[in-house]
């Protein structure tokens, strides 16, 4: 026990200065800055993240307004582009949700997949519709543009066709526009929400520099834990059939089904996303201010070994997993069960590591409401 | 025997009246402040389950209106204590009023909710509404200027009883030689002014768990002697106040520093009420129990006593680490002394079906239950049941229900914390040690477990 103690108190006294190193300025002080972690969170990873969506939904706006005016194939794929791209950066803002993605709703409205296509093309024959209804929840947002731009026919040409000569066609290009208008302004609103110029929830949440429930760290982590489980069972879990009696796959729930082609690559980037999150890697600025820093500050072990570590290997060994799968996933989850299942335990450890170790070792309580505490 | 007979000896009233005034003033602001924050529709409306205790599984939760209506019922109680006024009924039905509330849902006990249950109930038991009260002006036949000296020390005793047993429990060897969980907290504060940059070092992690220690096992004295009384309530102060201030504790600092105040000398209390109310409190007799009361009583607060002193050392029946299986960790003044934190993954099996389901556990229970159960293992066989029922009203006949439970103690590192293959459905929930609790030492690492889960699949 003693030796063990001993042990601890070198690895604390070591590790303590183990970003010292790399970079001299911020590690001047012994106690390590939250002010600096939240700013550096919000500066280096928050803002650039809505930015580069924000960006990314006004030209998803952009190129379907081009397909509006011209209906070919050179514009369609430019839209298919765009949404890519725009869904791929949505993996890297769905984990923040709080402050104005929380104001603005910006989760209900965004990704809720598997689409509601019957909805969606009640919704384009009608003409009529309210996409704040909660009925259309699960008919708007990307998986919604991904059925409309991927899944509208079994070719491009009859893709094409739905939104040239098919009877509907002006009502469906009507409906499209209309989506990436609400991504895009959902968007632009959340990003405002943070930025100083506007909403500047920014300078609230670098302030706000306690550990209790209701402080920047307690609200960002609380998020981060809560997205990373529902990333985990949306994308992997439920499509795998891990999550019904009989085990029986359900390609149709993958994420981006009719496109296909890239949903291991959401997955993964999800998984970067909240990994980055937990080393602190951003566009620029030190990584020295990160969770993964402060665990080596505070020195917690894990099994023998520094809790930091550990939780670097596990987001090591998932992202293997997660990369030894094949796109298209709704194929996979049907061939090779065994493998996803594997995968689906290495985000399982990941979720202990994070949500249970990490949590306990920063001395956060995970009260999702707050309490007395005795 | 002098010692006995010293105790029915007649003692000035003052002390116990201003501890009434006293208790019910921050019983009323704690009810105040509980509705107000949201609690009541949180933790008594929201949920859609409880877990109630062994044995009073008929308590429920009443519904909104009629959880309001106690709240507010309990509140006025507090009141009516404070004041004097109608005092039997109004400790009778503050004590049943709030120890119903506390019995709904083990998710919420916090010692200190524990704590104003018993206070209440020996209150019950104490002529505290005879002096400075509502009771005494209307009732002149009821003034009492003098008490038994047992009723004073008996609210004496249950404090000093708080202090000495919290102390007891810090005597393990993690609170004493890996200042757990005081190191996994106190950095936290590291952006305290001025003093942060100590809050991440080892010895003093070391101070706090040690003179924390120190403190509890020593106050009760310090506070009974008439020499140390005043440093030693000094002491009192400056140890609730830094607590408060560290930790997210609510009240309970501040129920701790007035209790305090009633191991003073009834002058003391004397100069208090003469600072509350003009009216010098005419003093008439001594007060006597009813000769029912004088032969029931005793043994009554002997009972009390002899459990208050044995129930904290009932986990000496159970095998194990008591941090780990829990058995026999309430009602013993364990306070604030382990960093426990649990991720549970259940799931439902239906035996004619070849896969089981992953439960989503926010669809049954709030964040904080979920929390609470995931390291409890009586609640764990509560949340089965649950389960259990909800599965079986959706159709399936028997559904087997297993739990993959992690749990990391005092910084130790998340293991496996019960048996993953067992169905716990099928099992009854008794005082007999839980054999499905993995033993602490057999630390089932998450690597070791997920190769046996592929292995089991293949």
């Amino acid at each position: 026990m003693k030796k063990q103690s001993l042990t601890l108190l070198l690895a604390v006294l070591l590790t303590g200065f183990g970003c010292k190193d790399s970079d001299e300025e911020t590690r001047q002080s012994v106690n390590f800055d939250r002010g600096a972690l939240l700013t550096h969170y919000a500066d280096h990873l928050i803002i650039p993240a809505y930015e580069n969506y924000r960006t990314a939904t006004g030209e998803l706006l952009q190129a379907v307004n081009g397909f509006e005016t011209q209906r070919d194939l050179p514009h369609l794929l430019a839209c298919r582009l765009a949404w890519r791209t725009a869904l791929m950066a949505w993996q890297r803002v769905s984990l923040y949700d709080f402050g104005p993605a929380k104001d603005f709703f910006l989760q209900a409205g965004t990704n809720i997949f598997p689409t509601n296509t019957m909805e969606i093309n009640h919704n384009i024959g009608s003409g009529v519709y309210d996409l704040d209804a909660s009925s259309n929840a699960d008919a708007k947002g990307f998986p919604a543009i991904d059925f409309l731009l991927h899944g509208t026919g079994n070719t491009d040409v009859d893709i094409l066709a739905a939104f040239t000569t098919d009877s509907d066609a002006a009502n469906r290009l009507q409906y499209l526009t209309d989506l990436a208008t609400r991504i895009d302004s959902d968007a632009r609103k959340v990003y405002a929400g943070w930025v100083a110029t506007e909403g500047n929830y920014r300078a609230l949440f670098v302030a706000n520099t306690g550990t209790d429930v209701g402080s920047s760290l307690g609200v960002m982590l609380n998020a981060f834990n809560k997205s990373f489980e529902t990333s985990r069972a949306s994308k992997l879990g439920i499509p795998s059939g891990a999550l019904t009696f009989s085990q029986t796959p359900l390609p149709t729930h993958v994420e981006a089904y009719y496109e296909s082609s890239h949903n291991v690559a959401y997955l993964a980037e999800s998984l970067d996303a909240h990994a980055d999150l937990y080393l602190g890697r951003g566009v620029a600025g030190s990584m020295c201010n990160s969770l993964n820093e402060y665990l080596k500050f505070i020195g917690t072990q894990h099994h023998g070994g520094p809790l930091y570590a550990a939780i670097e290997n596990q987001i090591a060994d998932a992202r293997m997993a997660v990369n030894g799968m094949n796109d298209p996933l709704a194929d996979y989850v049907q061939t090779h069960g065994e493998e996803v299942l594997a995968t689906y335990v290495e985000l399982q450890q990941l979720v202990v590591f994070w949500k249970l170790d990490m949590m306990s070792a920063l001395g956060i309580l995970i009260a999702y409401q707050d309490n007395d505490g005795d | 025997m002098l010692i006995i007979r010293r105790q029915f000896l007649p003692v000035d009233i003052a002390p116990l009246a201003v501890f009434r005034v006293i208790f019910g003033t921050v019983m009323l602001i704690s009810m105040l402040r509980f509705m107000m924050s949201g609690w009541v529709e949180s933790l008594y409306v929201e949920p859609a389950h409880h877990f109630p205790y062994y044995g009073f599984e008929w308590v429920k939760a009443p519904g909104k209106i009629g959880i309001w209506l106690l709240f507010s019922g309990v509140t006025l109680c507090a009141f009516l204590i404070l004041l004097g006024c109608f005092y039997r009924l109004a400790i009778t039905g503050f004590f049943l009023g709030f120890t119903y509330i506390e019995l709904i849902d083990k998710t919420n006990y916090l010692n200190h909710y524990y704590f104003i249950s018993l206070i209440a109930f020996l209150l019950l038991l104490l002529p505290a509404n005879r002096a400075f009260s509502v009771d005494a002006r209307i009732w002149p036949s009821l003034r009492s200027r003098k008490v038994p000296r047992w009723n004073i020390n008996l609210l004496k005793w249950q404090l000093a009883m708080v202090y000495f047993f919290a102390g007891v429990a810090k005597l393990n060897t993690d609170w004493l030689l890996e200042a757990q969980p005081m190191r996994t907290w106190l950095p936290a504060h590291s952006d305290w002014f001025l003093i942060g940059t100590w809050m991440a070092k080892p010895w003093v992690a070391y101070l706090f768990s040690w003179a924390g220690a120190l403190f509890d096992l020593s106050i009760p004295f310090l506070l009974w002697n008439k020499r140390t009384r005043v440093p030693a309530y000094f002491m009192v102060l400056v140890f609730h106040l830094l607590t408060w201030l560290l930790f997210p504790i609510g009240m309970f600092p501040f129920i701790m520093m007035a209790s305090t105040l009633l191991f003073f000398p009834s002058s003391f209390h004397h100069r208090i009420i003469a600072f509350l109310s003009k009216r010098s409190y005419t003093l008439a007799k001594q007060f006597r129990y009813p000769v029912f009361l004088r032969l029931l009583l005793p043994p009554i607060v002997i009972v009390f006593l002899l459990l208050q002193m044995a129930l904290p050392f009932r986990y000496l029946l159970y095998p194990d680490h008591l941090f780990w299986t829990e058995q026999g960790y309430r009602f013993s003044w364990r306070v604030m002394l382990m960093e426990k934190a649990g991720k549970a993954f259940f799931y439902v099996k239906d035996p004619e079906q070849k896969g089981e389901v992953e439960i989503h556990n926010s669809d049954f229970l709030t964040p904080n239950q979920e929390k609470m159960m995931a390291t409890q293992p009586d609640m764990i066989l509560q949340y089965a049941q649950i389960l259990d029922k909800a599965y079986q009203k959706r159709g399936i006949a028997d559904p087997e229900i297993r739990a993959e439970i992690w749990v990391s103690l005092n910084g130790k590192g998340s293991r496996l914390f019960i048996d993953p293959f067992i169905d716990l459905s099928k099992i009854e929930e008794g005082w007999s040690h839980k054999t499905w609790i993995l033993p602490f030492d057999s630390v089932v690492t998450m690597d070791e477990f997920a190769e046996l889960k592929n292995k089991n699949r293949r």
